[in-house]
């Protein structure tokens, strides 16, 4: 496909954008599946408050729902191509930076869906600045080839 | 300038417009009108920077990025005029978005300086080079805006909670924590 376009397919350690949604992916489907083992039948699936993951993370099952969906993409991106990591970098940054800012203002209240804590926000908006870095910021090359 | 170091600048302004974003949510309309402006130029710029691997207008990024300090500056003069209130201007928040702005001004005027009219593109670094960089930026800059963030009235109300009983009444006579009933 992109060969067919002349375009070459860094590989995953010479592309930040597959670098990154790779390892992401792979730690957000550990997450969730340790967030899983954590709840248990503990929790409520949209419970306000739940259980804390690694002792500082506070999850419920949505939560945990969402990270495997989210890991799942961005390991199914990262590990496809360069203009596909890139896009879903953006996407999910893009998602996260508007969790860990809304989120911010949600705690304690019925719509913290997703029993967010202060941790959780921390990891959110850092997750959001670097793929939202790394897909506004790196492989330029590949963009302005197939562009 | 090296392109993590570039990066590094456009997570601070990322920063920086968090923070503010935050001021403005507590603040009364004309200073949620000039903070909320302000986040959002900032923001933009950074966005801006990591596209095109160069700061965007600079000039108007410097004066920009002095704007906020100069906002809370002259609310502390102008604030019975502008209804404007201690609580209105969280000062650790305020310091820590003064802090990110100062450093992307310093790094601006050394680019304005350097290079006065037309800036080296810097060539892409290593995968692993940029990723260690941007993610230590993104460590460093979350770690100064969540506490800014956190310290605003809104980022208090939310760790308070609406049924918090450690809100100090505001009206002579309301007891602590039932302000809302």
């Amino acid at each position: 496909m992109s060969t067919a376009r002349g375009t070459a397919r860094p590989s995953l350690t010479k592309s930040p954008n597959r670098l990154v949604a790779t390892i992401f992916g792979v730690v957000y489907l550990l997450v969730g599946l340790l967030g899983f083992i954590v709840a248990g039948g503990g929790v409520g699936f949209i419970d306000t408050e739940g259980p804390l993951l690694l002792g500082i993370f506070q999850i419920n099952h949505l939560h945990n729902v969402v990270h495997l969906l989210i890991g799942a993409a961005l390991l199914i991106a990262g590990l496809s191509s360069v203009s596909a990591a890139k896009s879903v970098n953006g996407l999910v940054g893009a998602v996260y930076l508007l969790v860990g800012i809304v989120g911010f203002f949600i705690v304690d209240t019925a719509a913290n869906i997703l029993a967010l804590n202060t941790a959780d926000h921390f990891l959110h908006l850092v997750s959001a600045v670097v793929l939202l870095g790394v897909a506004l910021g790196a492989d330029k090359s590949a963009r302005s080839v197939t562009a | 300038m090296t392109a993590v170091v570039r990066q590094w600048i456009a997570l601070a302004a990322l920063g920086a417009g968090l923070v503010h974003l935050g001021v403005a949510a507590g603040a009364p309309p004309v200073l949620l009108a000039l903070f909320g402006l302000l986040s959002v130029a900032e923001i933009a710029w950074c966005v801006a920077v990591l596209r095109a691997d160069r700061f965007p207008l600079r000039s108007v990024a410097l004066a920009g990025a002095l704007l906020g300090p100069l906002i809370w500056a002259a609310s502390l003069f102008a604030g019975p005029a502008l209804s404007v209130d201690a609580a209105n201007l969280p000062p650790a928040a305020l310091a820590g978005a003064t802090l990110l702005d100062v450093i992307v001004a310093a790094a601006v005027a050394l680019s304005l300086r350097r290079h006065p009219r037309v800036q080296p593109i810097a060539s892409e670094p290593h995968a692993g080079l940029l990723l260690a960089g941007l993610a230590l930026g993104a460590v460093a800059v979350t770690g100064v805006a969540l506490p800014a963030l956190g310290s605003t009235s809104a980022g208090i109300a939310a760790s308070d909670g609406p049924h918090s009983h450690s809100r100090v009444s505001d009206l002579p006579g309301e007891l602590p924590g039932h302000t809302g009933h």
